[in-house]
């Protein structure tokens, strides 16, 4: 069965069309790459995926579960609308009446980590004045239980908790090769190891499926060549990717499946050999040039 | 029916003093994005100093009453303009890369030392304008005993004017181009060639001019005012600011007059209402509007949803 | 690897806490502190609290709250009204005004924590100027009005007996008891409930003591703590019950065994202790409630324990899982949703606990005052809190104590001390020293032409006391001063001619001084007296606000991190034979 799914995915904006009907899969396991120019809704469909944007109409199920649904009537969309502004003083309570209508939960960007999914984004995102180390926990943070009470009182399960984030957040940072800079600001990094903190702290938040976007810009050849053992060596821990990438390098190297994007509709979709050779996309996406690998 | 008209009308002056005030908080959100809590006590002093000039210096032209608070109007526009362009230099300018707090602090810090200043120059009494100053003007009977007095179809005519006035000239000038162009982005607009900090001090020049402005209208319209008038009223003038979507020209309009008009009806139908103390309320409607909008939407009436860019 | 990493948590020296809670503790019997000054002393350690409890919404979390009176405010109301219609005693209604300020400022926050930065400042000064407004006039007939309430009681010691207090404690009780042991079953949820409740009225009453009370909710209280603990060792169910009915057992035994002697002495020794004509004292200082109208130590030392409780409770939290996501959702909202935070659930708990605590600051305010009135919570109040965050150096705990000797305890010594102090004998030249020292610390770099500025602003000092032969003044040249020194430190850095523009500005505010002499303005005429510096304490706070920003925009003691979770880095004590070296690595 597929890890995920979208179906007939579109996005607008304003009048604006982003994402078009778009549908693809994705199994377990594999490395999926997403290329296509610049402005053709590449990192939108990560944003309608993360819960960032909502979807204008189409679904995305996600490990079986539903992650985004838009088959519904206006005075659905009305009543969603509204129970998400008003944000609902008693906790759940939306999502309850949601339930019991039918209707899919509104899933906020956190929900969709929760449900397994986690990103790197593509202008760096760290957390710059925070150390490395703490960077990484807070990708620990929802898996973790401790609150307020805990905290004030130091119970010895918050104590435990508190060990067992660091120790897991180091191993991580050992993972990805950054164990010894981890108590450095992350702000002061090197490029490249900034790049590879964001994917530590996406990976902290242990997820089923890693969402990259742009990983190897601004990396050199031997970084870029690291970050694919990286990637490589993540997927064998049996972390399925979801990639957008414009290093043709990086990604006929590594992906298993290439999507190929344009004005937001899928126009190829198969193994790099095949998108090497597929008309259509070297006539949309590289037009006059050579293919370049 | 009638006295509904009659509410209209007063409603309709009354915001169009927020208007002008708000209009000075959006200009300057808009290009520094900051509150400048000191605005409110600008305006203030735009009042005291009307009522100084009118009191002294101008005490014995008050038989050409309206060339006398024109020529006043004029020379406090100035005067306040100044001194706003003084205060971005001193308070704010330093700041702009310091974060988001710092700004809001030196900008209550500046309100606070205004604030003083008015307090001993006014010895923290009630001051009132000249009496029977423009009461002669001629009024308008529309039906009944519905009609506009002629101050308020003075005001409510400047106050037009200024808002037109402005609109133009933000959106047809080459000046009024830039001042778009720098409240989108600064470096961008330092790019093309604009001198940003020109820019920012002309904005810091006629917001608060606008202020002044509003300040000697208020004066004449009332006719009496202390110190705090400033902060009351300032923070009210922001609110319809930011009700209309702040950083927004006709949405600081249409926010002026949805709380002027409301508080006056608020206060003259509350009693029918069952609400007793209506106007004892009536600083709270700002507040509970304010409130209300920015839930449902929450950039304000006409401000745009900006989808933050990932 | 040749290093193991290791997880210790970082050892923290506490001299510098010890040494400034000794002086903390001394102060009031030093010769300066009289009377006034150590009521000073309690009001600006109300004010520590505030600014405790509202770096928790700025500082933590990085969001905007101008209407933190308005919590505040709540708290304070809360414990008059219990206090003066209810009869409960003032420190036992710290749970309930808890409860309120708290449960308010969820209620009020959970539909605009969706709003960004400048918009959530405008809301919160919105829900500071509703709650003024409401409470000024009368709001469901219990607020008093503009007057406020009159004669909210003052703190007793322990929470006696009276009827409703027990009740609300074994409410408290029951509740964190039914939390905590939500998942572990009915059995243990709501068999321990009830074992807790009878043995909790079973003592006081079955013996007839209602003082054992006190007994009664330590018992509670143990009984929770211990589940906690037990809880969070993972003991089973059965152990924990087991414990529970222990505990209230051992309770029950130890009081009914020695029920004659025990309960008798602590009934009448308790009586004793707490009788009003016979005030029992400690060091010196009595803690009855004729004490605490009498005198302001029994205050001070009350307000310095929750001010300790209170530090030690945002130390923890700041160091938590809980502190960290403020911080992420202050550093980066996004990001920290990205990351699996629930971003607006964290922004809500701050802004509970930052309220809930600004209730019990009210508590304890309303006790010392005891009169309550709307004013007390306007939005100058708002800001006075606001700013003693920020110019502290915002999410810095030492930062806010700076920020209140600033904002609050300085202003009011302005009060007492200026009118001799600063112009008279010594004093206008300590303030000119202090000034120029500071600024030529500043600017050691350029010092030739630094001393020239340092005459200018001295002339400025000094021209218009002298001038006018108006001692009082001197006032008027501090503020001249100061803002010689905002212009020279913004001119040097454009262009090196701004000598030229100092004189002159100099001259033409000479020139402005001696011409409008008494005319405008304060009536100078009157000399000493007619000059007030309370009339222009707001306008030098202001000026030392914008000041401040200028020269040091993260606040005077920026938050300094130690590192949330420090890692040390160890070379193991015994080399590992390379073989196994090779093994063990991963």
């Amino acid at each position: 069965m597929a890890l995920l799914e979208v179906h007939s995915l579109s996005k607008d904006f304003g009048g604006l069309r982003a994402i078009d009907g778009l549908s693809f899969s994705l199994s377990p396991g594999e490395i999926l790459s997403i290329i296509g120019p610049n402005g053709a809704g590449k990192t939108t469909v990560f944003n309608v995926i993360t819960g960032i944007y909502p979807a204008t109409t189409g679904t995305v199920v996600f490990d079986g579960q539903p992650l985004v649904e838009t088959h519904e009537r206006r005075s659905e969309r009305v009543l969603r609308r509204l129970l998400t502004s008003l944000g609902g003083w008693i906790p759940k309570l939306p999502e309850l009446i949601l339930a019991r209508l039918g209707m899919a939960p509104i899933l906020r960007p956190h929900d969709v980590v929760e449900r397994g999914i986690a990103r790197t984004f593509q202008t760096i995102r760290l957390f710059p004045r925070l150390t490395v180390l703490e960077n990484v926990m807070a990708g620990e943070h929802h898996r973790g239980r401790a609150g307020a009470l805990g905290a004030l009182l130091r119970l010895p399960s918050e104590r435990d908790e508190e060990r067992r984030i660091v120790e897991r957040a180091i191993q991580r940072l050992e993972f990805i090769g950054l164990a010894d800079k981890l108590n450095e600001i992350a702000h002061n990094l090197a490029y490249g190891d900034q790049r590879r903190l964001e994917i530590a702290r996406a990976l902290a938040t242990d997820p089923k499926l890693l969402v990259l976007d742009e990983p190897a810009a601004g990396l050199n050849e031997a970084e870029g060549l690291a970050l694919m053992e990286t990637i490589r060596r993540i997927r064998d821990k049996g972390v399925t990717i979801l990639l957008i990438e414009h290093d043709m390098k990086v990604v006929m190297g590594i992906s298993d499946r290439i999507i190929v994007l344009d004005d937001g509709t899928k126009i190829a979709d198969g193994t790099p050999i095949e998108i090497q050779q597929d008309a259509n996309v070297i006539a949309a996406y590289l037009g006059e040039e050579e293919v370049e690998v | 029916m009638e006295t509904f008209l009659q509410q209209l009308i007063n409603g309709l002056t009354i915001g169009g003093f927020y208007a002008v005030v708000a209009l000075g908080y959006t200009m300057v959100y808009g290009v520094l994005k900051l509150i400048n809590f000191a605005h409110g006590d600008m305006f203030m002093w735009g009042t005291l100093a009307g009522w100084g000039l009118l009191t002294t210096v101008f005490a014995g032209l008050l038989d050409l009453d309206l060339i006398a608070v024109l020529i006043v109007a004029i020379v406090v526009m100035a005067f306040i303009g100044l001194l706003g362009m003084t205060i971005e230099r001193v308070a704010y300018r330093p700041l702009r890369s310091a974060g988001r707090l710092s700004p809001i602090i030196s900008a209550l810090g500046a309100a606070f030392a205004l604030q003083a200043v008015a307090r001993n120059v006014s010895e923290a009494r009630w001051r009132t304008y000249p009496e029977g100053l423009l009461k002669e003007m001629p009024d308008l009977h529309l039906s009944g005993t519905v009609g506009l007095s002629g101050l308020q179809i003075l005001m409510l005519g400047v106050c037009a004017a200024v808002m037109i006035g402005l609109y133009l000239f933000v959106q047809r000038t080459r000046i009024g181009t830039a001042m778009r162009a720098v409240s989108l982005d600064h470096n961008v607009s330092r790019l093309m060639g604009i001198n940003v900090d020109r820019i920012i001090s002309l904005v810091f020049f006629i917001g608060p001019a606008l202020g002044g402005l509003a300040g000697v209208m208020i004066g004449t319209y009332y006719g009496s005012f202390n110190f705090t008038l400033g902060w009351v009223f300032g923070l009210k003038a922001f609110i319809a600011a930011i009700l209309g979507g702040i950083g927004n020209i006709p949405g600081a309009v249409l926010g002026g007059f949805i709380l002027g008009i409301s508080e006056t009806m608020v206060v003259a139908y509350g009693p029918d209402l069952g609400l007793v103390d209506a106007s004892a309320w009536k600083d709270a409607i700002a507040y509970v509007l304010l409130i209300a909008i920015l839930i449902t939407r929450p950039t304000g009436i006409l401000g745009e949803t900006v989808a933050e860019k990932v | 690897m040749d290093q193991a990493l290791k997880y210790v948590r970082r050892p923290s020296s506490h001299l510098w806490e010890i040494g400034l809670l000794a002086l903390a503790l001394a102060l009031p019997y030093m010769s300066f502190m009289d009377r006034s000054r150590t009521s000073l002393a309690v009001f600006a350690g109300i004010y520590v609290m505030l600014g405790l409890s509202l770096n928790v919404i700025v500082g933590y979390a990085g969001l905007f709250q101008l209407g933190h009176a308005a919590f505040f405010g709540l708290g304070a109301y809360t414990a008059a009204i219990l206090s003066i219609d209810y009869g409960i005693t003032i420190l036992a209604t710290i749970p309930i005004a808890i409860l309120v300020a708290g449960g308010a400022a969820v209620l009020v926050t959970k539909p605009i924590l969706h709003l960004r930065g400048d918009y959530l400042c405008i809301v919160t000064i919105a829900f500071g100027e509703i709650f003024r407004i409401a409470v000024t006039n009368n709001v469901f007939g219990i607020t008093g009005g503009s007057n406020g309430l009159f004669g909210a009681g003052r703190p007793e010691f322990p929470l006696p007996w009276l009827e409703p207090v027990p009740a609300i404690m074994l409410a408290i009780i029951l509740a964190l008891h039914l939390l905590g042991t939500r998942k572990s079953g009915p059995v243990l949820q709501w068999g321990g409930a009830a074992v807790i409740a009878t043995a909790y009225y079973l003592l006081p009453l079955g013996l007839d003591r209602k003082p054992l009370f006190v007994v009664s909710m330590a018992m509670g209280a143990v009984a929770v703590i211990a589940g906690a603990v037990l809880r969070s060792n993972r003991a089973s169910a059965r152990v924990q019950m087991i414990v529970l009915v222990g505990i209230v057992l051992a309770f029950a035994l130890g009081t009914v065994l020695g029920a004659e002697t025990i309960t008798g002495e602590i009934a009448y020794s308790m009586d004793e202790y707490f009788n009003v004509d016979d005030p029992t004292t400690i060091l010196g200082v009595e803690f009855t409630p004729v004490a605490f109208k009498r005198d302001a130590r029994p205050y001070y030392y009350l307000v310095l324990g929750f001010i300790v409780l209170t530090v030690v409770g945002m130390r923890r939290l700041q160091n938590s899982r809980l502190g960290r996501a403020w911080l992420y959702v202050r550093e980066d909202q996004l990001a920290a949703e990205a990351m699996g935070i629930d971003t607006t659930q964290i922004k809500l708990i701050a802004f509970a606990i930052g309220s809930a605590w600004a209730g019990v600051a009210g508590v304890l305010y309303a006790s010392r005052f005891t009169v309550v009135a709307p004013e007390s919570f306007n939005f100058l109040q708002s800001v006075i809190m606001f700013s003693i965050v920020v110019l502290g150096g915002s999410g810095s705990i030492p930062g806010v104590l700076v920020g209140t000797l600033g904002m609050v305890v300085l202003p009011e010594l302005l009060r007492d001390a200026a009118p001799t102090f600063m112009y008279e004998g010594a004093g206008p030249v300590v303030i000119l020293a202090l000034i120029l020292g500071f600024y030529l610390y500043h600017a050691q770099d350029r010092l030739p032409a630094a001393v020239l500025e340092s005459a200018a602003i001295a002339a400025a000092f000094f021209l218009p006391p002298l001038l006018l032969g108006e001692p009082a003044l001197y006032v008027v040249g501090i503020l001249m001063a100061l803002v010689m020194l905002i212009a020279i430190a913004r001119l040097r850095r454009r262009t090196a001619r701004y000598l030229p523009w100092v004189a002159g500005a100099l001259a033409v505010y000479t020139i402005v001084l001696l011409a409008a002499g008494g005319s405008l303005g304060p009536d100078l005429s009157d000399g000493v007296s007619g000059f007030r510096i309370m009339d222009w304490r707001d306008g030098l706070m202001g000026v030392a606000m914008v000041l401040m920003m200028m020269l040091r925009p993260a606040g005077l003691i920026p938050e300094r991190r130690r590192g949330i979770a420090p890692v040390t880095v160890e070379q193991p004590s015994e080399p590992i034979p390379t073989a196994a070296r090779q093994q063990t690595t991963v």
